[in-house]
């Protein structure tokens, strides 16, 4: 098969798997008790009457074959709908979302990569050792440590200790002059010229960052350190030895760069654990990103609105596997087939 | 060679980092300004309570909301601080009391006059009338409060009249509400219905400067402020947590100057003991109770003997005590708040008595005892709700009342709940206006929504409610409630349990000014940077003549003030 008939077809295949994914959250969703008149009044003391107007206004009386329906014709328009609570288009409540969420993810992505390989190296140079039990205890523990707890001992942890770090937020509740260009508080800092807001974007990624970062990071050194440790049982890592390249030499030029492809691709496909991990962590800091607002919509059923996001994240994930599968295309086409 | 190339490398690096510092020095440079805005400082006020849908007072009905409203808009009136045997409300927006005509149909108010919007354009009648006109045509989670107007007429300029479907004694209190408060006609036309939530526009106190979704709310002093002893003194930031627990620490960590709703007991410990936070609190009229539903077939608690007897056997202070750590008081208390004709009809199930509550079952054919179910869900109403339930479950097993427990997630239980589904079910009373009707109509009346949630279908008390709601004089009303009640404690469908509380707790070192009104939205026009010298405590407190304490009194006294009728006088520290 032809590359670009290779990547022609998995964009279509695209398609269904989304439609999928919707038909199942909305059906989820509308057999659950509740709706977002009643998250958002039903305790307080409106009658039924004016609660039902209220669902008429929302389009919540129709029939729900004629709700999917309409939501579905509406996705092939590029209309999200509308936000059932906040009442803005869904397309913008994601707008203002998601600069927070690429924040928090990029930053833990690059504290995550580095340090993940860096250990994962370090453990395959000891194999056997200590330092390689303690790094692979270590990674182990830190993977297996739920999220959310880390991140709340963190938080626990700064205030006990008296740190200067900020324990939640975005962003210092006394900050001023950052202008809202991008929505990525380190970058507008930089583009407001203001070093206060830059060095405050930056203690506010610290805790953030470390919770979601180190657990990234523990799944990618368990992942090097069996790559590269594979790596150096091949042929042509003996070949190199034997004719006389210092180990260090060997390492650098010949293990690593074959370890690493299959690693950057693991890495790639772990967006969907990323995501995960953001929603906790997002939680837990009280972080404006799009977890968070998922979290949100769905304790008040705006169902627009967690289809949205649902959508939203299938797509990101789609594209991260899609990338992935395209670049081993490309390198071999046996798969293609 | 490889040394070469080694000094090379650092040399590389050494002249790169010379070249980056002074391009960030030279680009971080702070540039001057000519002029420089009054800086005002900045109280940042932790909550849990999101902004659910906008900051639009006609959109939204979140208890987070309201309060920012309440200092953002005018109401046409509003609730003196302090309550007293009668309440009567006092002016904001409006001249004086409204003219209400003899069938009862026709309220002429007249209006403040010299009043500016946030944006410079002018309040008057017309501003009113937009604002009651546009809640028909936008997604209004709060215009049910003024259902009974039918339409409101520009009289003059500073003279409106508002037309009821029917006499309704209790508009003046919701009136009160800021879905009653005049937004600026231009900021709605300019911006659009969409935009101004996201920054709506009235005449109060403070005006929002910037709204961070999911986050914070800014506001800022409106300085051409009509009451000028009511502008602000500073920039308040409503900062949002996703959880209490995260708020708490932020407190601790001086990163929120005051931690505001909701604090679970659980952790008040801890912030009492802290020397560095003081709080205010003052106990409110809301309940936490229990419902008892005498409407379901089959059900054990269709005989009013079966739900005297649970009455009986709960035991209001433990579960003060063990739920709450002492800081919700107990309750047998009336829904009828102080100053809206309370009278002591719970009186009749104190105190707790066992033999009581079997012999009642026996009287009831139920000697072996009952088996019923009690419903409540954990979050919406407090993290000491299982705590509650757990307490209810062991104190009505001494009277042969085996309950089984069960925990509902929100949405499911706000729906059963609302159904009229479960057999015992915990919830909360909470009032929406300062009028006895908005409770009778809501808990008495068979249409009201509370009333459904228990199934409670009866017409001396749908009579009641009708006469109260129609008669607007005191010395009546007073007697139609007062027996509202006899009747509604009768019928046993509801089983106070303690009293709410709002506490404030706050850093002594940046925040005074904090007050805690019973029955009110807060005053958030009063906070005060620590230093600061602004007299707006005072004068705030000297227009009904409140003597300011230094300390609040502790929970147990203010709740003996608050179960007698009387005065009940805020405090302020």
């Amino acid at each position: 098969m032809r590359l670009r008939t290779f990547i022609l077809l998995r964009l279509l295949l695209t398609i269904p798997m989304i439609l999928i994914l919707i038909t199942v959250v909305f059906s989820i969703m509308r057999i659950l008790p509740g709706d977002p008149v009643l998250a958002v009044i039903g305790s307080r003391n409106a009658s039924e009457q004016q609660i039902e107007a209220l669902r008429h206004q929302l389009g919540l009386d129709k029939p729900l074959y004629l709700q999917y329906l309409g939501y579905i014709g509406g996705l092939f328009r590029g209309d999200f709908g509308y936000s059932m609570v906040r009442l803005d288009p869904v397309t913008t409540e994601l707008a203002i979302a998601l600069p927070a969420t690429i924040e928090l993810t990029f930053w833990s992505m690059l504290l995550a990569i580095p340090l993940g390989i860096y250990s994962g190296v370090v453990a395959a140079k000891h194999v056997g050792g200590k330092i390689d039990a303690s790094i692979r205890i270590g990674s182990l523990v830190r993977w297996c440590v739920p999220v959310f707890w880390f991140g709340l001992v963190l938080q626990i942890l700064v205030v006990q200790y008296g740190l200067p770090f900020p324990i939640a937020g975005q962003a210092s509740s006394r900050m001023i002059g950052v202008p809202d260009v991008t929505g990525l508080y380190v970058v507008d800092a930089v583009l407001g010229r203001n070093p206060q807001a830059l060095a405050d974007a930056f203690l506010h990624l610290l805790l953030p960052v470390l919770t979601l970062g180190t657990t990234m990071a523990a799944s990618i050194t368990q992942i090097a350190r069996t790559n590269i440790i594979g790596v150096l049982g091949e042929d042509y890592i003996k070949v190199a030895s034997l004719k006389g390249c210092t180990d260090e030499r060997v390492f650098q030029k010949h293990a690593l760069p074959n370890a690493l492809i299959p690693i950057l691709t693991y890495t790639g496909l772990q967006v969907a654990v990323l995501l995960q991990g953001a929603i906790l962590t997002e939680t837990v800091f009280s972080w404006p990103g799009l977890g968070r607002l998922l979290i949100v919509a769905v304790g008040y059923r705006d169902f627009n609105l967690i289809q949205g996001c649902v959508i939203f994240f299938a797509l990101v994930v789609s594209v991260a596997n899609l990338i992935v599968d395209i670049s081993y295309a490309m390198v071999d086409p046996r798969v293609r087939l | 060679m490889k040394m070469k190339r080694t000094y090379v490398i650092i040399a590389a690096i050494v002249v790169i980092a010379i070249i980056g510092a002074s391009f960030g020095y030279n680009y971080f440079l702070p540039s001057t300004t000519t002029t420089t805005p009054k800086q005002y400082p900045t109280i940042v006020l932790g909550t849990t309570l999101d902004v659910a849908v906008n900051l639009d007072p006609g959109v939204d009905y979140q208890v987070g909301v309201l309060n920012l409203n309440n200092i953002v808009f005018d109401p046409l009136y509003e609730v003196p601080p302090g309550i007293y045997p009668d309440v009567v409300l006092q002016p904001r927006l409006a001249a004086g009391p409204p003219v209400v005509s003899a069938d009862g149909l026709h309220w002429t108010i007249p209006l403040r006059q010299n009043v500016k919007f946030q944006d410079g354009t002018p309040f008057n009648a017309t501003a009113v009338k937009f604002s009651f006109d546009r809640l028909s045509t936008v997604q209004s989670y709060s215009a049910w409060l003024l259902s009974s107007v039918a339409s409101v007429d520009v009289v003059d300029m500073y003279t409106v009249r508002f037309n009821l479907n029917y006499p309704n004694a209790a508009l003046e209190g919701a009136l009160t509400m800021p879905v009653a408060g005049p937004v600026s006609p231009s900021a709605v036309q300019s911006m659009g219905n969409e935009k101004f939530g996201a920054l709506a526009v009235g005449t109060g106190p403070f005006k929002y400067v910037e709204w961070v979704k999911g986050d914070h709310v800014t506001l800022a002093p409106f300085e051409d402020y009509w009451n000028q002893s009511r502008v602000p003194q500073i920039k308040l930031v409503y900062k949002i947590y996703t959880d209490s627990a995260a708020m708490k620490l932020a407190l601790q960590k001086g990163d929120i100057d005051i931690a505001w709703d909701y604090i679970a007991t659980t952790d008040y410990q801890s912030l009492l003991a802290d020397p560095n936070l003081k709080y205010a609190n003052a106990a409110e009229g809301y309940h936490v109770w229990m419902t008892l539903n005498d409407g379901i077939p089959g059900s054990p608690l269709e005989d009013v003997n079966v739900r005297k007897a649970i009455e009986f056997s709960v035991d209001q202070k433990e579960i003060s005590d063990l739920a709450y750590h002492g800081l919700y008081p107990p309750s047998q208390d009336t829904p009828f708040l102080p100053g809206f004709y309370p009278k002591p009809s719970w009186d009749q199930y104190k105190p707790t008595n066992i033999a009581k509550a079997k012999e009642l079952l026996t009287a009831a054919g139920h000697p072996n005892g009952i088996d019923v179910n009690l419903y409540f869900t954990p979050i919406i109403y407090g993290k000491e709700i299982p705590d509650v339930a757990a307490l209810l479950q062991a104190q009505l097993a001494k009277a042969g009342i085996r309950v089984t427990l069960n925990a509902v997630e929100q949405a499911s239980f706000v729906k059963n709940f609302r159904a009229g589904n479960y057999e015992m079910a915990i919830g909360i009373m909470s009032p929406d206006y300062p009028d006895a009707d908005n409770v009778a109509s809501f808990i008495a009346s068979s249409t009201g929504s509370y009333s459904k949630r228990v199934r409670l279908n009866d017409t001396t008390l749908d009579t009641l409610v009708q006469q109260g709601v129609s008669t607007s004089d005191p010395a009546q009303r007073a007697k139609i409630y007062g027996d509202l009640q006899d009747r509604l404690a009768g019928l046993a469908v509801y089983v106070p349990l303690v009293h709410q509380a709002n506490y404030w707790f706050y850093r002594l070192a940046s925040v005074t000014g904090v007050l805690s009104y019973y029955f009110q939205y807060s005053p958030w026009w009063t906070l005060q940077a620590t230093g600061q010298t602004s007299q707006i405590i005072s004068s705030e407190l000297q227009v009904v003549g409140i003597t300011v304490t230094l300390s609040p009194p502790t929970f147990k006294q203010y709740a003996n003030v608050l179960t007698s009728t009387g005065n009940v006088k805020s405090t302020a520290s």
